[in-house]
C-alpha cells in the first residue's frame, strides 16, 4: 500500500479585518498509508487547519504538500476520492435513516449493492436493529458509530477524523475509538485523527504534538 | 440512474419540509396562472385566426361610412374577381306590438363570396343547415337572441316600419360576423331587394364591399383604396389585423403585466423559502464532498433535484390549467361566440420553456452560492460570500426580461417596475434609518424595545430582505385592491351619469319633429338633444392615423371607425375649456376644432395639429385650437370633437341628433308604435344601458377579482415564506433569551416589537409605492384621474399590517414552547 501525504515546510495563516492570525510556520511531516496517526495539542493552535491541509481541502500559504496514492503523485481532488471523514458534529443527513446514511457514499458511486453492504456495516457497529432510525432517534455515540461506518464503507486510502470523540463521554469514546482503529486495521486505511484526548492519541502508531511554537513527534 | 434515484430521494425528503412544500406551492401557483393565461390566449388566437382564414367571407373587405359612388364601385368591381355589397344599419323591428333594436345586415345575391351561412329553424343550436347565400327577397332571418327576445316563431311576419317580412330562419353564423368587432347587438339579415335602403340613414350605417381577388389584384386594390378612399378600412386575410385581435391584444397586455407582478411575488416567496433550503443543501453538498464526490457532480445532483421539483409542479399546474381554461373559455363565449378550449401543445411547450428558464434563472444565485460549498465548513466555521446583490440583480434582470417578453406596452411596464423599484429603495433606506436610530436611542434607554432594535440592527441584512418582501407584497396587493375599487367606481360613475330614463342614441333630422310631437303627446320631457354629423378622422398632420399614432388605446380603436362631430359657437354648458382658445361666433375661419382633453392625451395631439375628417365622403381639414372636458350638471351628452357652427353651414352634412328623455310610466307602452313607424330611431332605455354597463362591469370585476385572488394567494405564500425562512433565527434567539431567564411573555412582546417594526417600514413603503404607481399609471394608462384616498389606503394597510403582526406573534408563541429544547438539542 504505497500511499503517503507529505507536508514540506508548510506555513498557514488567516487574514482578518483586524489583522493576520498566524497558525504555524515551516512544518514538515508525513502520514504514510496503512498506519494510524494522531495530532494533539491545545485549542487554537491550528490542529483542524492542519487536518484540512493534509486532506487537501485547503492550500497552504507557504510550503508544499505532496499526495501519493499507489506510488503515483495525485492532486488534492483525486485524494478526496480516496478519503473518508469523521467529524466532531457527526454531520449525518437528518432526513436519512442509519442505513441510508451508510449507503449514501456507495449510492453516489453508483454501487447497486449499496444497501446490502451498508447492512453488513450496520452489523459491524452493532446497530443492525436500528437500521431505520433517523439520526434524531439515535444517541450521540450511535450517531458517531454510523458516521464511522459511513467513512469506511467505500474503503478509502485515508480517513481524516476531526475530534471524533469530542462530543462523547469516556465509555462511548472508547467504544468509538475501538471501532475506528479496528476498521483501519481491517481495511488497511490510514487514519489521521485530530484530538484532545491523550488516551485516543496513545492508540495511534504515530503521534504529533502541535503547539504555538512547533510540531513535535512524540511517538 | 442511481443519481436520478438519489435526486428523487432528496427531493421527496425536502418536500416533507415546510420550505420545500412552500417552494412547490409557489411554483404551482405561478405555472398555473401563466399556463392558464397562455392556453386561454391560444384558444382565443386560434379562434380569431380561424375566423380570419375561413370566415372573412372574402379575400378582401373594404368598409366605410358611406356607399361608394357608382363609378368607384364599378372600378372596384373591375379590379376584383367578384364583389358583394353589404350594408349594416341599426334599426328597430316589431312583432305583435313588441319592438326591439337590431343590427340589420342588408345583403345582395352574391353574399357571401367565400364560406357559408349556418341557419336553423329552432333555438336549438345543434340543428343547423349550411347554406351558400343570404335570405331571398321578402324574408328576414333573425339572430337567436333577437328571435327569442321578440318571441318570434318561423312564419311570423316581422315589421320594419310599414313593411313586413316573413321570418324564415334563425341565423347562427355569418362568415363576416367578426368584422363587427365585439358587438353584442341583436342581429337580423335581409335581402337588399326587400328594402329600399336609400330611405334608411344612420350615422352608424356601415357599407362593406367584400371582394375576391388574386394576389396581384389584391395589391392593386390595396393601393387604389389607400389612394382614393381614405375614409374606408381595408382588411385582407393576409394582414391578420382584425378588430377583435386588437381588443384581445390589449387584454393580453394587461394580463401580461399582471403575470409580471405575480412573478415578482413568486420570486420573493421562492427567495425567502430558499434561505433555509440553501443552508441544508450546502451541508448536504459538503457531506457529499467528504465522500470524494466532485463539486460538479454535487451541483448536477442539486440541479437534477430542482428539475424534479419543477416537473412535479409543472404536471400538477398544467392539469389544473386545462381545467381553468375550460371554465374561462365558457366565460368568454359571450364575447367570442363559438369559441372552444383546446390542448395547444406548442403553446404549452413554449410557456413551459419560458417558465423553466425564468425559474432556473432564480436558481442561479443559489447555484453560485452552492458552488462555493466547502468541506472545510464541516470542520470549522467558514464565512460564505453573501449573494444579496447577485440575487437582487438576477431577480430584477429576469423579471425585466419577462416583462419585455409579455408586454408591448413598455411605458406601463416601465412605470410599474419603476414604482416598485422606487418603493424598494425607500424601504431599504428606511430600514437602515429606523434600525440605526432605534439602536442609538436604545443605548440610552435600555429595555425590551431597545434590545429589539439592537438585535434587528445586528441582523439588518436578513431583516431588510424580510421587510422588502413583505413591503412589495403589500404594495402589489394594495395597488390591485385600489385599482379594482377605482375601476368599479369609475364604471359605476359612467352608468349613473345619464340624465333621463331613455337615451336617444340617434335621431335623423327629419324624425326630430316626430319625436318632439310624440313627447308632447305622451307627457315626456326631452332633456337634451344635440346635433352631430358622422365623421371619420383620416389624417393627422397629413399622415394616416396608423402612421401618426403608434400607442394602442381604446380611443385610437374608436376613432378608427366613424365618430360623432358636434358643433357649437359657445362652450356647451356641460363642458369646460381645459386649454387653448375657443372660437368666437363672428370668426370667419371655421376650420377650427376642439378635442376632449383625454382624447388629446390618448392620441398624443397638440394644439396647432391639422386634423382631416371625412364627412359624407368629403375631406375637410381642421386646426386643433382648444381642448374641453366634461362638466357635470348640464346633461350627459358630450362629444369628443366639436367645431364652429359656421363649418356646418359650409359642409352641409347629414344631421343627426342624440340626447336623453324622461318618460313617465304610461308612455313606455306607447314607445313601440313610435319605433315601428320610425325604425331608424335608435332609442336605448336606461335600464338596458345600465344592464350593458353592468355586464361589462361584471366581466371586469370577475377578471380583477380572479387576479386579486391570485395576488392574495401569492401574498400568503410570501408571508408564510418570510416566517418560515426566519424561524430558525427566531427560535435560536428566543431559546437564548429564555435560557437567560427572560419570561415567555417578554419574548412574545419582543416578537411583537419585531413584527411591528417590520410592518411599519413595509407599510410606509407600500403606501408610498402605491401612491407613486397611482400617480404614474392611472392617468397615462387607464385615463383615470388619480385621487388618493388616504383614509382607505391607511386603513387597508393597517388591516394587512395587523394580520401580518397577528399571525407573526401567534407563530412566535407556538415556536416558544420548543425553543429551549431545540437549543439544547442543537
Amino acid at each position: 500500500m504505497d500511499h503517503k501525504i507529505e507536508l514540506k515546510d508548510v506555513g498557514h495563516y488567516f487574514d482578518t479585518p483586524h489583522g493576520r492570525i498566524s497558525l504555524f510556520d515551516k512544518l514538515s511531516l508525513s502520514f504514510s498509508g496503512g498506519s494510524t496517526h494522531a495530532i494533539v495539542g491545545p485549542s487554537g493552535v491550528g490542529k483542524s487547519s492542519l487536518l484540512s491541509l493534509a486532506a487537501g481541502l485547503e492550500l497552504p500559504r507557504l510550503g508544499e504538500i505532496i499526495f501519493t496514492c499507489d506510488g503515483e503523485q495525485i492532486s488534492p481532488v483525486k485524494l478526496r476520492q480516496r478519503s473518508g471523514f469523521v467529524f466532531q458534529q457527526f454531520h449525518l443527513m437528518q432526513e436519512l435513516d442509519a442505513i441510508g446514511n451508510i449507503a449514501l457514499p456507495l449510492r453516489l458511486n453508483g454501487n447497486k449493492q449499496a444497501y446490502d453492504i451498508a447492512r453488513e456495516w450496520l452489523k459491524k457497529i452493532n446497530l443492525d436493529d436500528r437500521a431505520n432510525h433517523k439520526p434524531t432517534q439515535l444517541s450521540g455515540g450511535e450517531q458517531q458509530r454510523v458516521a464511522i461506518a459511513r467513512a469506511f464503507v467505500s474503503n478509502p486510502a485515508f480517513i481524516f477524523a476531526d475530534e471524533p470523540t469530542g462530543n462523547l463521554d469516556e465509555a462511548t469514546s472508547n467504544n468509538v475509538a475501538d471501532l475506528m482503529f479496528d476498521f483501519a486495521k481491517e481495511t488497511g486505511s490510514a487514519l489521521i485523527i485530530v484530538t484532545h484526548s491523550s488516551a485516543l492519541a496513545e492508540r495511534a502508531d504515530n503521534c504529533f504534538a502541535l503547539s504555538e511554537a512547533h510540531l513535535e513527534k512524540i511517538k | 440512474m442511481s443519481w436520478i434515484k438519489l435526486a428523487l430521494d432528496n427531493f421527496i425528503n425536502d418536500s416533507k419540509s415546510s420550505d420545500g412544500r412552500l417552494v412547490i406551492l409557489t411554483q404551482i401557483t405561478l405555472i398555473l396562472f401563466l399556463s392558464t393565461l397562455s392556453l386561454t390566449s391560444a384558444s382565443v388566437q386560434q379562434y380569431l385566426d380561424g375566423n380570419l382564414n375561413n370566415m372573412l367571407g372574402a379575400d378582401i373587405s373594404v368598409s366605410g361610412p358611406r356607399p361608394l359612388s357608382n363609378s368607384d364601385e364599378k372600378l372596384l368591381a373591375d379590379k376584383a374577381a367578384s364583389i358583394a355589397k353589404v350594408q349594416l344599419t341599426p334599426l328597430a323591428i316589431s312583432l305583435r306590438g313588441e319592438t326591439i333594436p337590431v343590427q340589420l345586415k342588408i345583403t345582395d345575391e352574391n353574399y357571401p363570396l367565400q364560406g357559408s351561412l349556418k341557419i336553423g329553424a329552432t333555438q336549438n343550436q345543434t340543428i343547423q343547415k349550411t347554406i351558400e347565400h343570404g335570405p331571398p327577397p321578402g324574408e328576414i332571418w333573425l339572430g337567436p337572441r333577437a328571435s327569442s327576445k321578440i318571441d318570434a316563431d318561423i312564419g311570423d311576419r316581422i315589421a320594419i316600419g310599414e313593411e313586413t317580412f316573413r321570418f324564415s330562419a334563425i341565423i347562427y353564423h355569418e362568415p363576416d360576423r367578426l368584422m363587427e368587432g365585439h358587438s353584442v347587438a341583436m342581429r337580423a339579415l335581409i335581402n337588399g331587394k326587400s328594402l329600399s335602403i336609400e330611405d334608411i340613414k344612420s350615422s352608424k350605417t356601415l357599407y362593406r364591399y367584400l371582394l375576391t381577388a388574386t394576389a396581384g389584384q389584391q395589391e392593386n386594390i390595396e393601393n387604389w383604396v389607400s389612394d382614393n378612399l381614405n375614409d374606408f378600412t381595408l382588411l385582407t386575410k393576409a394582414s391578420g389585423d382584425h378588430p377583435l385581435a386588437l381588443f384581445w391584444q390589449r387584454t393580453e397586455n394587461f394580463l401580461g403585466l399582471a403575470s409580471v407582478i405575480l412573478f415578482f411575488l413568486a420570486a420573493i416567496a421562492i427567495d425567502m423559502a430558499n434561505r433555509r433550503y440553501l443552508e441544508r443543501q450546502k451541508q448536504r453538498l459538503a457531506v457529499y464532498l467528504s465522500f470524494g464526490q466532485s463539486l460538479a457532480s454535487c451541483l448536477r445532483l442539486s440541479l437534477l433535484q430542482w428539475l424534479l421539483g419543477f416537473l412535479l409542479s409543472f404536471l400538477i399546474a398544467i392539469g389544473l390549467a386545462y381545467i381553468a381554461q375550460y371554465f374561462l373559455i365558457a366565460q368568454l363565449a359571450e364575447q367570442f361566440p363559438g369559441i372552444t378550449s383546446g390542448w395547444h401543445p406548442a403553446t404549452i411547450v413554449k410557456t413551459a420553456g419560458l417558465i423553466f428558464i425564468l425559474l432556473l434563472a432564480f436558481q442561479i444565485p443559489m447555484l453560485w452560492q452552492l458552488s462555493r460549498t466547502s468541506l472545510v465548513s464541516l470542520i470549522r466555521a467558514v464565512a460564505y460570500p453573501s449573494a444579496h446583490l447577485l440575487r437582487l440583480f438576477w431577480g430584477f434582470a429576469s423579471i425585466s426580461l419577462l416583462a419585455a417578453y409579455y408586454s408591448d406596452n413598455f411605458l406601463l411596464t416601465g412605470l410599474t417596475l419603476g414604482a416598485l423599484g422606487a418603493a424598494l429603495l425607500l424601504m431599504a433606506i428606511l430600514s437602515w434609518i429606523v434600525l440605526t436610530a432605534g439602536e442609538l436611542w436604545g443605548r440610552k434607554y435600555p429595555g425590551l424595545l431597545s434590545f429589539n432594535f439592537f438585535i434587528m440592527k445586528q441582523r439588518i441584512l436578513s431583516k431588510s430582505s424580510q421587510i422588502l418582501g413583505l413591503g412589495l407584497c403589500s404594495l402589489l396587493l394594495l395597488f390591485t385592491l385600489m385599482l379594482m375599487k377605482d375601476i368599479g367606481a369609475t364604471m359605476e360613475g359612467y352608468t349613473r351619469a345619464n340624465n333621463g330614463n331613455l337615451m336617444v342614441a340617434e335621431l335623423q333630422a327629419q324624425d326630430k319633429p316626430v319625436l318632439e310631437d310624440w313627447a308632447r303627446r305622451n307627457k315626456s320631457e326631452i332633456r337634451q338633444l344635440r346635433p352631430y354629423a358622422a365623421a371619420k378622422l383620416s389624417e393627422i398632420n397629413g399622415l394616416s392615423i396608423d402612421e401618426a399614432i403608434s400607442t394602442p388605446s381604446d380611443t385610437l380603436a374608436t376613432v378608427k371607425s366613424s365618430i360623432r362631430l358636434n358643433w357649437s359657437n359657445t362652450i356647451p354648458s356641460n363642458n369646460q375649456l381645459v386649454g387653448g382658445k375657443w372660437w368666437s361666433e363672428k370668426e370667419a375661419n371655421w376650420n377650427q376644432i376642439s378635442a376632449e382633453d383625454e382624447v388629446m392625451t390618448d392620441l398624443g395631439l397638440n394644439y396647432g395639429d391639422q386634423l382631416t375628417f371625412v364627412i359624407d365622403g368629403k375631406a375637410t381639414q381642421f386646426k386643433l385650437v382648444a381642448s374641453h372636458a366634461f362638466k357635470p350638471g348640464g346633461g350627459s351628452v358630450t362629444f369628443w370633437f366639436q367645431i364652429p357652427e359656421r363649418a356646418i353651414e359650409a359642409i352641409k352634412p347629414e344631421v343627426f341628433y342624440m340626447g336623453s328623455m324622461e318618460l313617465p310610466d304610461a308612455a313606455w307602452s306607447k314607445l313601440g308604435s313610435l319605433w315601428q313607424n320610425h325604425p331608424s330611431l335608435s332609442l336605448v332605455p336606461l335600464k338596458e344601458l345600465t344592464q350593458r354597463f353592468d355586464d361589462t362591469l361584471a366581466m371586469i370585476t370577475k377578471l380583477v377579482v380572479g387576479y386579486a385572488a391570485m395576488v392574495l394567494i401569492m401574498t400568503a405564500l410570501v408571508i408564510a415564506a418570510s416566517m418560515k425562512g426566519f424561524e430558525a433565527e427566531d427560535r435560536q434567539k428566543n431559546g437564548l433569551l429564555m435560557s437567560m431567564g427572560v419570561t415567555k411573555k417578554a419574548c412574545v412582546k419582543l416578537a411583537l416589537y419585531d413584527w411591528l417594526t417590520v410592518s411599519l417600514i413595509a407599510g410606509i413603503g407600500a403606501i408610498s409605492g402605491t401612491w407613486l404607481a397611482g400617480v404614474l399609471i392611472y392617468q397615462s394608462q387607464f385615463s383615470m384621474t388619480y385621487e388618493p384616498d388616504p383614509i382607505w389606503l391607511v386603513s387597508t394597510m393597517l388591516a394587512i399590517g395587523v394580520t401580518v403582526c397577528g399571525i407573526g406573534v401567534i407563530y412566535s408563541r407556538k415556536s416558544l414552547s420548543t425553543s429551549i429544547n431545540t437549543l439544547l438539542s442543537e
